[in-house]
């Protein structure tokens, strides 16, 4: 359940948690890994999309820009004009999450998990990073991400049932 | 709220958080306006706001926090409603945008453009209340990366 991005390019043996699921019924995976490659957390509950309240803390991780957190800014759903400089493809994303993050979002961290620190070692899922925002072409902390619920939907994945 | 650090600054916010959130959107229903949460406060915007409603609020918030019911003319829905309309608005016109969505804490959404103008302005204004959106001009631009 991952992409390439999301490997470690230190160790490619470890990669980021994907919420992704690639199939139909896919379970998705339970583990985030945070910063290294051997602190992970387990995810044990999930937000739904109305909880995405401005002011909720979350924390993102990826390959790009390694675990960091900030909150929501502005709640589900929010639609932005987003390019991919890399391809020059341009979208309407709609039904995101915009998210400030310490050090804001990079390349790589796309597809990386979105998760509220929960004690114990334990994660509450919010979903994957899918964009940052730059402001006269430069990087700010704001970031958007797909949230879980609508990951699930729209691949009929499913977070609960991964066996640990 | 129970918390505890749990590195960078962030707070571990036991249940309380969401079970408040969730409470008290099922309980204001229609008339949800929206909710943010700001130092350690819980705002919460009411269409046609009573003072049963601070009363609600307190109710279903955790011992210790402090939550205030402020004064909505949309709920939550309608704006996310307008937006949608706003999108369409400008797709029709054919005019660039940056972002559109809700925010409750002016209790209207906000349209980010890269450039605003009296052209702007009508297209959005034809299409929704005018007292419902806030255009802001910036150079803002959502980079995908899930291609890099």
């Amino acid at each position: 359940v991952t992409n390439l991005n999301v490997f470690l390019a230190s160790n490619p043996a470890f990669g980021d948690a994907q919420l992704i699921g690639p199939t139909s019924q896919a379970n998705m995976t339970r583990r985030i890994f945070e910063d290294s490659n051997t602190y992970t957390r387990i995810v044990t509950d999930k937000y739904n999309n109305s909880d995405f309240v401005p002011g909720v803390s979350l924390c993102k991780t990826g390959v790009g820009g390694g675990t960091t957190c900030g909150s929501v800014t502005a709640g589900y759903p929010q639609m932005f004009f987003s390019t991919n400089p890399s391809v020059g493809t341009e979208r309407t994303v709609r039904n995101a999450v915009r998210i400030s993050v310490s050090n804001g979002c990079f390349p790589g961290d796309s597809g990386g998990a979105v998760f509220h620190r929960k004690a114990n070692n334990e994660a509450r899922a919010a979903g994957g990073i899918t964009a940052f925002v730059t402001v006269d072409g430069n990087r700010t902390t704001f970031c958007y991400f797909d949230p879980v619920g609508n990951i699930g939907a729209n691949t009929n994945s499913h977070v609960w049932q991964s066996p640990l | 709220l129970a918390e505890s650090a749990v590195g960078e600054g962030v707070r571990e916010v036991a249940i309380s958080e969401l079970d408040f959130i969730r409470g008290a959107q099922s309980a204001l229903a229609d008339r949800y306006g929206g909710m943010w949460i700001e130092g350690g406060v819980y705002s919460v915007a009411v269409v046609e706001r009573t003072q049963a409603d601070s009363a609600l609020l307190t109710s279903l918030a955790p011992a210790g926090v402090t939550v205030q019911a402020l004064p909505a003319k949309y709920s939550y829905a309608e704006l996310t409603a307008f937006g949608d309309r706003a999108f369409h608005a400008l797709a029709r016109a054919e005019f660039q945008f940056s972002s559109i969505g809700p925010r409750p804490q002016i209790g209207r959404i906000v349209i980010t453009v890269p450039a605003s103008d009296a052209n702007v302005q009508y297209a959005l204004a034809s299409a929704i209340p005018e007292d419902s959106f806030v255009v802001e001009a910036s150079n803002e631009r959502a980079v995908a990366k899930d291609l890099e």
